[in-house]
C-alpha cells in the first residue's frame, strides 16, 4: 500500500499520469538492472559459454571466478590489490583536497569582506559561460614538467580545481547559513580559525558529505585522467580497460565480468546508503519567489 | 560625534588572525588556479601559434581550415557529430528535468527508481561499456532485432559498421543519460517549500496548474542556468565515443578527438599538441560568440539566478 501512498488526494488524471510515468521508469530501471544482472551471471559462467551463448544462463555456478578475479586480474606487474590501492588513493586524496580547499575558499569569500572577495565568483561565472578548449596538450606538458605523471603526487593537481561549479554549491550554502553561532562564539572569544574548525565545518557536514561522495564517485569511476597520467599506476577502471584490451592473447571474459561486478559493489553500497543525502543536499541556481 | 565614529570604523584595522585566515583560505586555491588553469590555457594559446620547435607559425590554423574544407575528414565528421550530440542533449533536457520532477512527486516506486537510476553513475563507465559492447554484439538480441527490422541477410556489427555506429552511440547516450542530473534537480525540487504546494492544493489547483504556474516559475532560475551552461558547452557534447568505438566508423566527436590526441601521444603515436591547441583556439572563439549571444538573449532569465 505504501507503494501507492502518492495517490492520496490526487485526481484520476494525475493517477493515470503517474502510473504511465512509473511504467516508463520501470522499463528504464529494469534495463539498467539487467546490465548488472547480466554481468553478475556472466561472471558465474565459463569463458567459452559466454562466447558461444552470451545470453544463456549458467549451467554450473562458477563462484570461483569471483575469487579468481583477485589472482587473475593483472595488468603488467600490477595485481588486483595494487590497482585497488591505487583506486582508493587516487579517488580519496584528490577529493579530500578539492573539497576541503573549495569549502574553505568559498566560506572565506562569502563571509569575509576583503578586496577581491567577490572576484572568484565573477571568475567562475566567466569560466562556466566562456569555456576554453584544447588545453589537453598544454596540461600534459605541464604535468610532465612537474613530475606529476605516474606519481603519487598526481592528486595534488586538484588544488587547481577551486574555481569550479562546486564553489557555487558551497557559496549558496554559506549565504543562507545563519551567522548567529559565529557571533556568539566570537563574543565568547573564539578566533577565526577556531570558529571555522569548531563551528563552520561541523555545520557544513551535510553538504560536504554529499559533495565528497559525488566527487569521490566521479574519481572512483573515472578512467580518462588515469589512462593518460598514470600508465604505470593503473586504477581499477584502467585495469579493467587494459585487461580487456590484452585479452586478445588470453581471453577470460568470465573474469572480466566478475571484476566488473566486484568493483561496482563499493559505489553501489555507498550510494544506496547515502542516496537521500546526495540527492537533496545540493542546489545551485536558486528558487524564485 | 557621528563623524568621529565613522572615522573610527573606517580606520578599524582587520585583526591579524583574520588576515591569516584569509591568506590560509585563499592562497592555495589562487596559486592552483594560476598554475593549472591560467598558465595551462595561456600556454595552450601560445602553442597554437607555434610549431613543435617553438617557432611562430600559422600553419596549424591553415591545416585546420584545410581539414574543414575537405569532405569526410575526421574533424568534419567530429563537428557534425558534436552538433548532432548537442542537439539531442538539448532535446533531452526537458524530459531529464521531468524525471527528477516525477521522482520528487513520488510516483509509485520512486524510492527504488532513485537508486536504480544512479546505476550508470555508480558502475565504472569502463565496466558498463564492456557489458554494453557484448550485449550489442552480433549474438545480442539488439543486433538481431535490427537485422530483422531492416531485412538484412547478415547480423550487423552495430558499433563496427559505418551505417549503424553513430546512431548506436547516440541512442546509448540517450538511454544511459535518461535520468539526467538527479543530484542538481533532486536538490532543486527538494527546496520547493511544501507550504506553497499545500496552499495551492487547498485552493483546488489541478496538477497541470501546479506544474505550470507554481513549480516551473519557481525552478526557472535553475532551468535557465542549466540551459545556458548546456549551450556554452556545445563543443564538449559527446557520448561514450572513446570506450565504444574510439571514434572509428564515423562516430568521432570533437571532445573525443581532443582526448584521443593526448591518449595517442602517451601510447607513442605522433605529437599533434600544437595543432590541437589551434583547433581549441578556433572552437573557443566560436563558443565564446555563442555564449555571449545566449547570455544577451537570456539576460532576463539569468538575472533571476541566485547561486
Amino acid at each position: 500500500m505504501k507503494l501507492f501512498s502518492s495517490f492520496k488526494r490526487r485526481s484520476k488524471v494525475e493517477i493515470a499520469l503517474y502510473c504511465f510515468v512509473s511504467i516508463i521508469f520501470a522499463a528504464v530501471a529494469f534495463s539498467y538492472l539487467y546490465l548488472l544482472i547480466w554481468a553478475l551471471l556472466a561472471g558465474l559462467r565459463m569463458h567459452t559459454e559466454i562466447v558461444m551463448d552470451p545470453f544463456g544462463l549458467p549451467t554450473v555456478l562458477n563462484w570461483k571466478n569471483y575469487i579468481d578475479v583477485f589472482k587473475l586480474l593483472k595488468v603488467g606487474n600490477k595485481n588486483f590489490w595494487d590497482m585497488f590501492f591505487n583506486s582508493v588513493y587516487f579517488s580519496i586524496v584528490p577529493t579530500l583536497i578539492r573539497q576541503f580547499l573549495i569549502m574553505t575558499f568559498a566560506y572565506c569569500c562569502t563571509r569575509y569582506k576583503f578586496p577581491g572577495s567577490t572576484l572568484p565568483y565573477t571568475i567562475i561565472m566567466i569560466m562556466l559561460t566562456l569555456p576554453l578548449y584544447g588545453r589537453g596538450g598544454a596540461q600534459y606538458i605541464l604535468f610532465s614538467r612537474l613530475n606529476l605523471i605516474d606519481s603519487y603526487f598526481y592528486p595534488f593537481a586538484a588544488i587547481g580545481d577551486a574555481f569550479s561549479m562546486v564553489f557555487l554549491y558551497y557559496r549558496a550554502y554559506y549565504i543562507n547559513m545563519t551567522g548567529a553561532y559565529m557571533e556568539a562564539a566570537k563574543i565568547d572569544g573564539a578566533g577565526d580559525f577556531q570558529c571555522y574548525f569548531r563551528i563552520i565545518i561541523p555545520m557544513t557536514k551535510p553538504l560536504f558529505g554529499a559533495m565528497f561522495l559525488t566527487g569521490w564517485l566521479g574519481e572512483w569511476n573515472s578512467y580518462e585522467g588515469a589512462l593518460i597520467y598514470l600508465p604505470s599506476l593503473p586504477t581499477l577502471p584502467v585495469g579493467i580497460y587494459q585487461f580487456n584490451t590484452e585479452m586478445i592473447y588470453q581471453a577470460r571474459l568470465d573474469i572480466l565480468f566478475a571484476a566488473c561486478v566486484i568493483v561496482a559493489i563499493p559505489a553501489i553500497i555507498l550510494f544506496t546508503a547515502f542516496n537521500k543525502l546526495i540527492t537533496t543536499s545540493v542546489s545551485v541556481g536558486g528558487l524564485k519567489g | 560625534m557621528l563623524q568621529k565614529t565613522k572615522d573610527t570604523v573606517k580606520k578599524k584595522k582587520m585583526p591579524l588572525e583574520t588576515k591569516a585566515f584569509i591568506i590560509f583560505s585563499c592562497a592555495l586555491p589562487v596559486i592552483g588556479w594560476l598554475v593549472f588553469y591560467m598558465y595551462v590555457n595561456l600556454d595552450s594559446f601560445l602553442m597554437a601559434f607555434t610549431d613543435k620547435s617553438g617557432v611562430f607559425t600559422l600553419e596549424n590554423f591553415v591545416r585546420f581550415w584545410e581539414e574543414l574544407s575537405k569532405p569526410n575528414t575526421v574533424l568534419r565528421v567530429a563537428f557534425k557529430n558534436t552538433f548532432l550530440t548537442f542537439g539531442i542533449n538539448l532535446l533531452c533536457f526537458i524530459p531529464r528535468v521531468l524525471v527528477s520532477y516525477f521522482l520528487y512527486k513520488r510516483v509509485p516506486g520512486s524510492k527504488v527508481f532513485r537508486v536504480l537510476f544512479m546505476i550508470p553513475a555508480m558502475v565504472f563507465s569502463v565496466a558498463l561499456n564492456m557489458i554494453v559492447l557484448r550485449l550489442l554484439g552480433v549474438y545480442g538480441f539488439v543486433a538481431q532485432g535490427v537485422q530483422e527490422m531492416m531485412n538484412l541477410d547478415y547480423v550487423p556489427e552495430l558499433l563496427a559498421d559505418d551505417r549503424f555506429a553513430n546512431i548506436t552511440v547516440l541512442l546509448h547516450m540517450v538511454w544511459l543519460g535518461f535520468p539526467g542530473d538527479l543530484i542538481i534537480w533532486g536538490g532543486t525540487f527538494a527546496r520547493i517549500p511544501e507550504e506553497v504546494l499545500e496552499s495551492g492544493k487547498l485552493d483546488g489547483v489541478t496538477w497541470w496548474t501546479e506544474f505550470t504556474q507554481i513549480i516551473v516559475p519557481m525552478v526557472w532560475p535553475t532551468v535557465a542556468l542549466q540551459l545556458v551552461l548546456t549551450f556554452c558547452n556545445v563543443f564538449g557534447a559527446s557520448g561514450s565515443v572513446f570506450l565504444l568505438t574510439k571514434g572509428e566508423f564515423g562516430t568521432m566527436t570533437l571532445s573525443a578527438w581532443m582526448y584521443l590526441q593526448v591518449y595517442n601521444m602517451t601510447v607513442g603515436h605522433s605529437n599533434v599538441f600544437n595543432y590541437m591547441s589551434a583547433v581549441g583556439v578556433c572552437l573557443t572563439v566560436v563558443a565564446v560568440s555563442i555564449s555571449l549571444i545566449i547570455r544577451k538573449y537570456t539576460d532576463k532569465a539569468f538575472s533571476d539566478v541566485e547561486f
